[in-house]
């Protein structure tokens, strides 16, 4: 039964709010199933208002879901007060206690739960020992950088050695330099002491790069599931594609479906595409296909194997170690490639105006399931 | 030009506001030493007599002890709910807060003797007696918009995150708001307590109605208006009662200010 740290079992959350006696509902989350494997590092990505705060206000027990129901290590926890779950949060803006030290701070939890006094210290020195803060156990809040305030929240967080904790946001705050050095500490704090992390963010790198998994969220719907590199290299749909790094969408119309292959045609052309989780037999319908920029090969059209398609080179942009086309293909759509300079022999510059061709490897293409 | 008189205009102004607040009280405290039963310049000479006679005066006495009283337990009874009042008001979403709050602080634009009228004729016809206690309900009723004004404007100053954060570390939500709330709002609580004690210790018109025969002190001292005699020893109980009032106010203004900015970084050098 603790296969599963979460589990929620098509939950949906209405939020009602009056504005001039008119009673609006809004659907925060829509009947949601989610399981979140015990000891990983699981990610709630979206953007802002997508639902995955809620989510993880519904977990902590913040929230109530209008229906469905919720379970931590496979107990109900649906009535279950929030201090009665075995679940500790890490709040964005880590609301940390102004009126105690950093060490009353971390053994607040032990303390509520009436420990002896000597355990409860014990127990916020290792906590605070974990997150590399011991030599400040006696400053004051306030007293303390935003770095320092994090890992604060987060060793309070931990003192209670939760069966899930819970991430909101939390490097938000943090310049750009600290938010790099604490997404790998992160990581390496959540391997060494094995709990289940549940971390919301909005911000697609991070969640690549610290997660076990990720539900990417949109419109209080998980759009897809998986380990970052499976949803980088197959999104699901052209939300996933969209959100999660940079992506083409190319519309053009199925010419042959074989197997998990498809040749698609465009002004004339045909080039062979990878079809989605779910091909669609049938007739030749107008699909999109997807390519990651970096993906897209430029070569020259006399140079060129007999597929690609034909594109004049729009713009250039050098950005250090790649160059950035923009490309106009034959119908006018816009598609975006990023070559790394000096790839390899038949590597050259194009400039404005050049025509090209381009080619791609038939799995790096996609048919997008709308 | 214009920007150049304009200090020296401000400056005139607070010269007569000070004038004509604390000349008054200047000159209490002077004519209190004053050997002199009449209040006229020039001066005959200092005495401590008529604080001497404060002493002795049992009356007076009796009656301060009155007004401590029913300050004391006015101002603690509207404290405690004031807080409660104003958490309901800032933490939860109640329906009809607005008209709640609205009515809360109804009394600071009644008249007090039009309250004390109509509680007077209330207790009439409730058959309750004219006691200090009635008088003290009466100032747990006037004090409390003061209360719930002071105590919600810092309860809105701090996130209620710090509550949701002490449940979720396993507080019930009674323990958040004693080891977190109550000790983030104390200064507050403080602020509270003596600005209420301080209305109710000088509030003539409700005490007047409802006191009975535990006469408070403005009750008392207005009494004694009557007899000249005892106009000196009035002045010098007007002369203590204003230093502590400003006493009070300096402190309850002073706590109200540490508790916004609070950097309590003395502790941590401990």
């Amino acid at each position: 039964m603790t296969e599963y740290a979460v589990e929620l079992r098509n939950v949906s959350k209405n939020y009602s709010s009056k504005t001039r006696g008119k009673v609006d509902e809004v659907t925060a989350i829509s009947g949601m199933n989610l399981v979140i494997p015990t000891g990983t590092f699981f990610t709630l990505l979206g953007s802002s208002g997508c639902g995955k705060t809620t989510t993880l206000r519904l977990i902590a027990g913040f929230e109530v879901p209008t229906s469905g129901d919720v379970f931590i290590q496979g107990r109900p926890m649906t009535d279950i007060p929030p201090n009665k779950r075995p679940v500790n949060t890490v709040f964005q803006n880590y609301a940390l206690f102004p009126h105690m030290n950093v060490l009353r701070n971390v053994a607040f939890g032990p303390a509520v739960r009436r420990l002896p006094k000597d355990e409860q210290e014990r127990m916020a020195r290792e906590a605070l020992a974990l997150v590399r803060l011991s030599e400040m156990s006696d400053r004051m809040p306030t007293q303390l950088s935003g770095g320092q305030q994090q890992r604060v929240a987060l060793a309070r967080a931990l003192v209670n050695k939760p069966a899930v904790l819970l991430l909101d946001e939390p490097l938000g705050a943090l310049d750009l330099k600290l938010r790099k050095a604490m997404q790998t500490e992160l990581k390496h704090i959540q391997e060494q002491v094995g709990i289940t992390f549940v971390y919301v963010t909005h911000d697609q790198e991070e969640a690549l790069t610290m997660s076990d998994i990720i539900a990417v969220m949109d419109k209080g719907v998980i759009q897809q599931m998986g380990d970052p590199a499976s949803l980088y290299k197959r999104p699901a749909n052209r939300f996933v594609a969209d959100f999660i790094g940079e992506s083409n969408f190319i519309n053009a119309s199925v010419a042959a479906i074989q197997g998990n292959h498809a040749a698609v045609s465009l002004q004339g052309e045909t080039v062979h595409v990878a079809v989605g989780e779910t091909p669609q037999p049938g007739s030749p319908t107008a699909v999109v296909v997807t390519i990651r920029p970096e993906k897209v090969k430029l070569i020259e059209p006399e140079k060129a194997p007999a597929e690609g398609l034909s594109a004049v080179v729009l713009d250039v942009v050098f950005i250090g170690t790649d160059t950035r086309y923009v490309l106009a293909l034959r119908d006018g759509q816009s598609v975006v490639a990023r070559v790394p300079n000096g790839s390899d022999e038949n590597w050259r510059e194009f400039s404005r105006g050049d025509n090209v061709k381009l080619h791609w490897a038939g799995d790096d293409a996609r048919i997008l399931n709308e | 030009m214009l920007k150049h008189k304009l200090p020296s205009i401000g400056a005139v102004y607070v010269v007569i506001i000070c004038a004509l607040l604390y000349l008054p009280i200047a000159l209490l405290i002077v004519f209190s030493f004053n050997n002199a039963t009449s209040l006229t310049f020039p001066l005959k000479g200092f005495t401590l007599q008529w604080y001497q006679q404060l002493g002795q005066n049992s009356e007076l006495l009796a009656s301060l002890r009155n007004s401590l009283l029913i300050a004391f337990g006015s101002s603690a009874l509207a404290t405690v709910l004031g807080t409660m009042g104003a958490i309901a008001i800032v933490r939860f979403n109640l329906p009809g807060r607005g008209i709640f709050l609205a009515v809360s602080t109804m009394p600071l634009v009644i008249p007090y003797v039009i309250l004390g009228v109509a509680l007077l004729i209330l207790l009439n016809q409730a058959g309750i007696p004219l006691s200090a206690p009635a008088a003290g309900f009466a100032h747990v009723i006037i004090s409390i918009p003061y209360a719930i004004l002071i105590i919600s404007s810092r309860l809105v100053g701090f996130p209620d995150n710090l509550e949701e954060a002490a449940m979720d570390l396993g507080a019930s939500y009674w323990e958040a708001l004693l080891k977190v709330t109550i000790p983030i709002v104390s200064p507050a609580l403080l602020a509270s307590f003596l600005l209420c004690f301080t209305i109710s210790f000088d509030e003539y018109s409700i005490a007047s109605f409802l006191v009975g025969t535990d006469t408070t002190l403005p009750v008392y001292m207005f009494s004694q208006l009557r007899f000249p005699t005892r106009l000196p020893m009035i002045i010098a109980m007007a002369a203590i009662i204003m230093t502590l009032t400003m006493l009070a106010m300096l402190i309850s203004e002073w706590l109200r200010r540490a508790g916004q900015n609070s950097s309590p970084s003395k502790e941590a050098k401990s």
